[in-house]
């Protein structure tokens, strides 16, 4: 979820390619006044220009289209709105307009470029039920250098847990690297000054551990993946497990400290549950619960496996859960399993009339290869559908491609059977995540894999 | 019928869009049906398991059914009378809602402006810091000091905007009390700039002498104002009655704000009969101070740490995730308080039951921590 920006600029304007000039300056412009280089405020600018086109040339005439952008303090996020009475529905999907057997075909598909140029493409419908597509565009900045300088001191037992100024957060930061493997790290802890521009932005919430004499011992990071839902990266100890003067009891003081601290933070607030994807060591797993494991593709080597723990925030209400009877055994063994109270309603096809087209809605996280599809509208094309956004993705080299069912809107269901042929395997089930619990399917080679402890 | 969207971005304010409605638990025969289990205590709302002293349980049961029919005083016209003789003081200093929940709103809404907040303890009854919110006022939340409210800490949370100082005493879910001098130490240091609300909803459990009663102090202290409600000794929570007493002149201006005929009759008559049932209290502190003196025991022998102070709950603090534990505990049939929500992550509060309950919990916390381990 992008939160939303404090500064933003609106053009609206009829689709008619005539006014393209017009949004290019409008976008160019804004993302250098908000901040972004020239070279980002380019590949923006020429993403804008796409979804233009590609809008124009899809939309009934005389459509208004609302064209904003915003200032994310680390970003810029360029958002095009339509009402859907404007268009066919299955503009929505990426492989509306080419032909998926033919590669040069791609090129020509406007969606599929723009989201080569951003770092961020969704496509899908907004909360009034219109065509939403945002974009956007990272500022860039200078990757932390690991250098071989001194150990920091540790942080001694008279610590406390605060909001870290700027310099601090950085400092934690950049020291997290020769205490953690890369592999445990997120990729945004190798730009301290991003992260800083996070926190700033409200979209990060940082803590560490700091004692009397001014020492950081440690952090984590936390932050809302959806309207419900909280992720967090850590906690981090900044000591060697060899570090004399801190103690594993120490360490481990510490780390439930920052995690408690987390909590806290959003205990009494809607979210529904903490997810940490990518567990450290320190991690105080007591509090934690597994949910289940993702693969994580990387172009060469073995896929790793990453186990995925979590925490309910509230007392379980119970939910009634609908499936199709293919996931029904993983979901029966997974809620006794997680003593999940939930009443399992099977849906099957009685021969009701559906529509030709379904429709599905795409993100894209380019940096990690990574690629989520969401329902928006079952038809009888399923299973062609899915397999072609496949297609696609695999030719746009992102091997990490996810499924996501809301389990308590009886209509996803459908999807089911076409899941099942295109290999897509059920990974994860995330509590209470949408209306009702989150199904995540991963779309799984049948290839060896390397765990992550 | 309009089709033309609610524009609900326009009409909602900001800290209502924020806020998170809070959700009761479901009704038992719905529990059941969904955690297969039978019989359910409830341990998780700190009721009362004798039920309510026999003269309120009279009242109750010859109810004339034709007085469902005609309003119920508007301001509770003859509790006050008696609240006002039992306390020594004028039945204008008291003002009856519907549970003492009501009569919170009563106080913040009389109080505060846009822009104000109030001053409480960040984990404590989450109502004070709920109703600001959701009001649009701010609520600043102070850390506890081993498990009380820090005084201190609360006195220089004051800022030129701050109306109110919630105080529960004793806190729930801790347990812990100021003493007399302890909350007169702090009426002196607040000086009469804000209004000092303490929460009194478990001061008939508390056998301790060092115990204040505010009720005492309200003439000394004209900015103070007392809660209590009959949901919890009383037995009295599925009625809904609570009141507030304070100064005459506060008491006015709260009085403002209050909704009259919110309280039904039913509730107001059982309150009267209740009032005075000396022997019910002592039989229910009996009942809890043997109770707890089971419990304990066990926890030691279990291993596991627990804060339990004044009042008919025991905070248990568990080797695994509090939300977790609600669900095997709701599988075993007993339902607790889990306490993330109270800002203490894997604690749970368990809410002294009848006999039968708690033998019941003891054996299904038993069977969590082996199983755990
Ligand atoms: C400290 C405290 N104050 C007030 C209340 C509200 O009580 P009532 O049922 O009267 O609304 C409770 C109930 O749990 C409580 O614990």
């Amino acid at each position: 979820m992008i939160n939303q920006p404090q500064r933003q600029a609106r053009l609206t304007i009829k689709d008619d390619l005539a006014f393209l000039p017009t949004v290019q300056t409008f976008v160019e412009k804004t993302a250098l006044a908000f901040g972004l280089g020239q070279t980002e405020a380019l590949a923006l600018t020429l993403a804008g220009e796409e979804i233009f086109n590609y809008l124009c040339t899809q939309v009934k005439p005389e459509a208004e289209i609302e064209i904003s952008c915003y200032n994310g303090g680390y970003y810029a996020a360029l958002e095009f709105i339509l009402p859907i009475r404007n268009l066919a529905m299955r503009t929505f999907n990426l492989t509306a307009t080419i032909n998926i057997d033919d590669e040069n075909s791609l090129d020509e598909m406007g969606l599929l470029l723009a989201s080569r140029m951003v770092d961020h493409l969704q496509i899908g419908q907004n909360d009034n039920g219109r065509l939403q597509l945002l974009l956007r565009k990272e500022k860039s900045y200078p990757k932390t250098t690991a250098t071989n300088r001194a150990p920091s001191k540790p942080a001694t037992k008279n610590f406390s847990i605060i909001t870290p100024e700027a310099e601090e957060l950085k400092f934690f930061i950049s020291e997290s690297h020769h205490y953690t493997s890369p592999e445990l790290l997120p990729q945004e802890f190798s730009y301290p000054g991003k992260i800083v521009d996070m926190v700033k932005a409200g979209d990060y919430q940082a803590a560490i551990v700091r004692d009397s004499t001014g020492r950081i011992g440690g952090g984590i990071i936390w932050y809302w993946s959806s309207t419900k839902m909280v992720e967090c990266y850590g906690p981090f100890i900044l000591a060697d497990d060899t570090t004399p003067s801190i103690s594993p009891e120490l360490r481990q003081t510490m780390a439930e400290a920052l995690l408690e601290y987390c909590l806290n933070a959003i205990a009494r607030s809607p979210a529904v549950g903490l997810l940490n994807r990518s567990p450290s060591p320190d991690l105080p797993q007591h509090h934690f619960e597994t949910l289940g494991t993702v693969l994580e593709y990387h172009n060469t080597s073995l896929p790793t496996e990453r186990p995925s723990l979590f925490r309910q925030m509230q007392e379980d209400p119970g939910a009634v859960t609908w499936t199709d009877p293919n996931f029904e055994p993983f979901l029966r063994s997974e809620y006794q399993r997680l003593t999940l109270p939930r009443e399992i309603r099977l849906t099957s096809d009685s021969g009701e009339n559906r529509a030709d087209f379904s429709v599905l809605a795409s993100e894209f996280d380019r940096a990690r290869h990574k690629v989520t599809l969401r329902p928006l509208w079952a038809g009888n094309d399923m299973e062609k559908n899915i397999a072609d956004h496949l297609t696609l993705f695999t030719r746009e080299g992102l091997d990490n491609i996810f499924f996501i069912i809301d389990l308590g809107q009886s209509w996803q269901a459908a999807f089911g059977p076409a899941l099942r042929e295109n290999s897509f395997t059920p990974r994860l089930l995330l509590p209470h995540g949408g209306k009702g619990d989150l199904l995540i399917l991963q779309k799984t080679e049948p290839k060896k894999t390397e765990s992550v402890s | 019928m309009s089709t033309t969207a609610i524009p609900l971005k326009d009409l909602v304010p900001e800290y209502i869009k924020h806020f998170e409605a809070y959700i009761p638990s479901k009704p038992d025969d719905e529990l059941k049906k969904l955690y297969g289990c039978d019989p359910l205590y409830r341990l998780n709302n700190n009721e009362n398991p004798l039920g309510p002293p026999p003269a309120a349980g009279a009242v109750l049961e010859h109810f004339e059914t034709r007085k469902a029919a005609i309003y119920p005083s508007g301001d509770a016209y003859h509790l006050r009378q008696a609240l006002a003789e039992k306390f020594d003081m004028n039945p204008d200093q008291f003002l009856i809602g519907n549970g003492a929940n009501e009569v919170i709103a009563f106080v913040i809404k009389a109080f505060c402006q846009e822009g104000d907040n109030i001053v409480t303890a960040d984990k404590t009854f989450a109502v004070y810091e709920w109703i600001a919110e959701f009001s649009g006022f701010s609520a600043r939340l102070t850390p506890l000091s081993d498990f009380g409210f820090d005084a201190e800490a609360m006195l220089e949370a004051i800022n030129e905007r701050t109306k109110i100082l919630f105080i529960c005493n004793p806190n729930n879910p801790t347990g812990t009390y100021w003493n007399r001098e302890q909350l007169i130490n702090f009426m002196d240091q607040v000086d009469g700039r804000q209004i000092v609300v303490i929460d009194e909803a478990y001061c008939e459990f508390v056998e301790n002498e060092d115990f204040p009663d505010a009720m005492e102090l309200l003439h000394q202290y004209p900015n103070l104002v007392v809660f209590r409600t009959f949901s919890k000794m009383y037995a009295l929570a599925g009625l809904r009655i609570g009141y507030l007493a304070g100064s005459l002149e506060v008491v006015d201006i709260i009085r403002r704000t209050c909704v009259v005929y919110s309280v039904n009759t039913l509730a107001q008559s059982a309150a009267l009969k209740a009032l005075n049932d000396d022997q019910h209290i002592q039989r229910t502190r009996d009942h809890i101070r043997q109770e707890k003196a089971r419990l304990l025991p066990l926890l030691e022998k279990l291993g596991l740490k627990y804060q339990s102070g004044e009042g008919c709950f025991v905070m248990i603090h568990l080797p695994m995730s509090d939300t977790l534990a609600y669900r095997k505990l709701m599988a075993k049939g007993v339902m607790i308080r889990s306490m993330t929500g109270f800002r203490f992550p894997n604690w749970i509060r368990v809410s002294i039951g009848s006999t039968k309950a708690m033998t019941a919990f003891a054996q299904a916390l038993t069977e969590l921590i082996e199983q755990q381990s």
